[in-house]
């Protein structure tokens, strides 16, 4: 895609270098009821330009799990390296998406203004503009550039969010549930517009969502994290599943394949093992 | 006659009269509406100028007033007094809003802060403003510097008060975004954390613009000796019931021009996304 090589920070050194590796990563929260271990025993790896989904019921640690990969919160125990290092603060080119994207977003500033937001005072004015426009022109919002947020619909207050994630050019690409709030057909639109941003871009995915076909449908690997914290049993994997559908997908073939309704299958009981 | 004459005027200068005027005058908000809403006033006045005698005591006709401020304004009096106590009103409001949004920044954003500060706010939130400002004065004393601090000590409170509120209640996606798209410290603070608190400064101003005028004149009455309060009294003291209305008459102006601006301010900082909370 045109003016891609000038946007890439960073070239590509070998493709197949993990940006991700975690070892044995536990983490704890305190709360009211003090500190408990909320995730145990996450091992995995991601590596350059993956798409991974991670599914799992309510209160598993998705949410949780996410925030360690951005580096909100610290892991108790284990190893957490993003390219090989390992993660103090959040780090640069890994950028979250919240499912809460009605707080994730400044209600004062115009659409064009929140996707500004990260890049004011790093590049002269015209690169933002040109990086704005064309953030704001992958998620379709063009035309609404001037709006405040107040007057657009949850699924295009998302795509804000997501064109400001794109904006800033990210390596990481980090989703909690980023379209659990949204009707199913806004839904469909944005995992294509999603699917078809990835196509033209090496960023590296990761997202959280408790619909199993979202979890296909977008991913190249899923992951089902299980557990019970409340029971003091901490979230951990339950299953990988490597899943290789032909891109580009469709919204309805894709969902037609048998390869798909296997893989859908496999996911469906290990989602009910999980329940126990 | 004489027993009428003293509680009009007592009531004239009572600051609870003038919050009475503040409360008609918040309903009349809104270009269009306030003209509807003086036209009862006006009506009245007419009435009275219609109806009444120049040798009234109490209740001297309106255009009497008129002829009474212009004769204090001919003497000199009107102008310092005026001058004194809008700078009183002015600064002693704007050190409000500036202290009083830092101090709850501060106290917003730190659990401990607040928590140990907590039932002190809440002592002196439930105490009224007016009954500050003996004790102030016995601190502070009565110079111009010294206004300011009573003003301040009186009318902090809205503004400190829903600014901790608003920095305690800002949700934490909101915080944790800045940092995901990698704000720097200032930037956030300029650029996510004040704007989330502005509405709540500004609801805070409203509150203590409204407080602030009477203590500014409550500070001329009992403090600081000048200003368009001292003027008022020392014409109630002289039986000139003129010079009384027509000071009431510029005091409610005052009062009606700092809502009005305050107001403004308000709505233009939060123009396009007044549906906020
Ligand atoms: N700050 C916290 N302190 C203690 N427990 C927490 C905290 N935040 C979340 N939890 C608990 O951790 C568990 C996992 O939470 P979360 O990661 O949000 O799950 P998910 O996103 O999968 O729904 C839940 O049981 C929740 O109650
Ligand atoms: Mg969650």
């Amino acid at each position: 895609m045109a003016g891609d090589a000038q946007t890439n920070d960073e070239p590509e050194e070998s493709a197949s270098s993990p940006v991700y590796e975690l070892k044995e990563v536990a983490v704890d929260l305190t709360g009211v009821l003090g500190t408990r271990r909320i995730l145990s025993d996450i091992s995995l790896t991601v590596h350059q330009r993956e798409i991974v989904g991670i599914v799992g019921r309510s209160g598993t640690g998705k949410t949780t799990l996410m925030r360690a990969l951005g580096g909100l919160t610290a892991p108790a125990a284990g190893e957490l390296l993003l390219n090989g290092e390992p993660i103090s603060g959040t780090p640069e080119g890994v950028v979250t998406i919240f499912q809460d994207y009605g707080n994730a977003l400044l209600p004062w500033r115009t659409v064009a203004k929140n996707v500004a937001l990260p890049l004011e005072g790093r590049m002269r004015r015209s690169e933002i503009r040109e990086r704005v426009d064309r953030a704001i022109d992958s998620v379709q919002l063009r035309g609404r550039e001037n709006d405040y947020l107040n007057s657009l619909s949850g699924g295009m207050q998302q795509r804000v969010q997501i064109a400001r994630a794109l904006a800033v050019n990210p390596a990481v690409l980090l989703m909690d549930e980023p379209f659990g709030a949204l009707d199913a057909l806004t839904k469909a639109s944005l995992q294509d517009v999603l699917l078809d941003l990835h196509s033209h871009n090496d960023a590296t995915i990761i997202f959280i969502t408790h619909d199993l076909d979202e979890a296909i449908y977008l991913s190249d690997r899923t992951f089902v994290i299980s557990g019970d914290v409340s029971a003091g049993d901490p979230g951990h994997l339950s299953l990988e599943l490597d899943v290789e559908l032909p891109r580009p997908r469709h919204q309805v073939r894709t969902r037609e394949s048998p390869d798909y309704l296997f893989l859908r299958h496999t996911l469906g009981d290990a989602i009910d093992l999980a329940r126990g | 006659m004489s027993t009428q004459v003293d509680s009009t005027l007592a009531l004239a200068t009572s600051p609870r009269k003038g919050r009475r005027l503040k409360v008609k005058r918040r309903n009349t908000r809104g270009a269009g509406r306030m003209l509807v809403g003086l036209l009862p006033l006006v009506l009245g006045l007419a009435l009275w100028e219609a109806l009444g005698t120049d040798q009234s005591f109490s209740f001297p006709r309106p255009s009497s007033w008129w002829a009474a401020a212009s004769d204090m304004w001919q003497a000199g009096e009107l102008a310092p007094a005026l001058r004194r106590t809008v700078l009183t009103f002015v600064l002693g409001l704007s050190a409000s809003i500036v202290v009083g949004s830092a101090l709850g920044w501060l106290i917003g954003a730190s659990t401990r802060f607040h928590q140990a500060l907590n039932p002190i706010l809440e002592f002196i939130r439930s105490t009224p403003s007016v009954a500050i400002v003996p004790v102030a004065t016995v601190l502070f004393g009565v110079s111009m510097r010294m206004s300011i601090v009573v003003m301040l000590t009186a009318i902090i409170w809205p503004v400190l008060l829903s600014t901790t509120t608003a920095r305690r209640t800002i949700t934490p996606v909101r915080l944790e975004m800045g940092h995901v798209v990698g704000l720097s410290r200032s930037d956030q603070m300029r650029k996510v954390v004040f704007p989330s608190l502005l509405p709540a400064i500004m609801t805070g101003t409203r509150v203590s613009a409204s407080q602030g005028l009477i203590i500014a004149l409550i500070i001329d009455i009992i403090g600081s000796g000048e200003g368009i309060g001292r003027v008022l009294v020392e014409k109630q003291q002289l039986y000139e019931a003129a010079s009384v209305w027509a000071l009431m008459v510029i005091i409610g102006l005052l009062g009606l021009v700092a809502n009005g601006l305050v107001g403004a301010v308000d709505s233009y900082v939060q123009r396009g996304w007044r549906t906020e909370s």
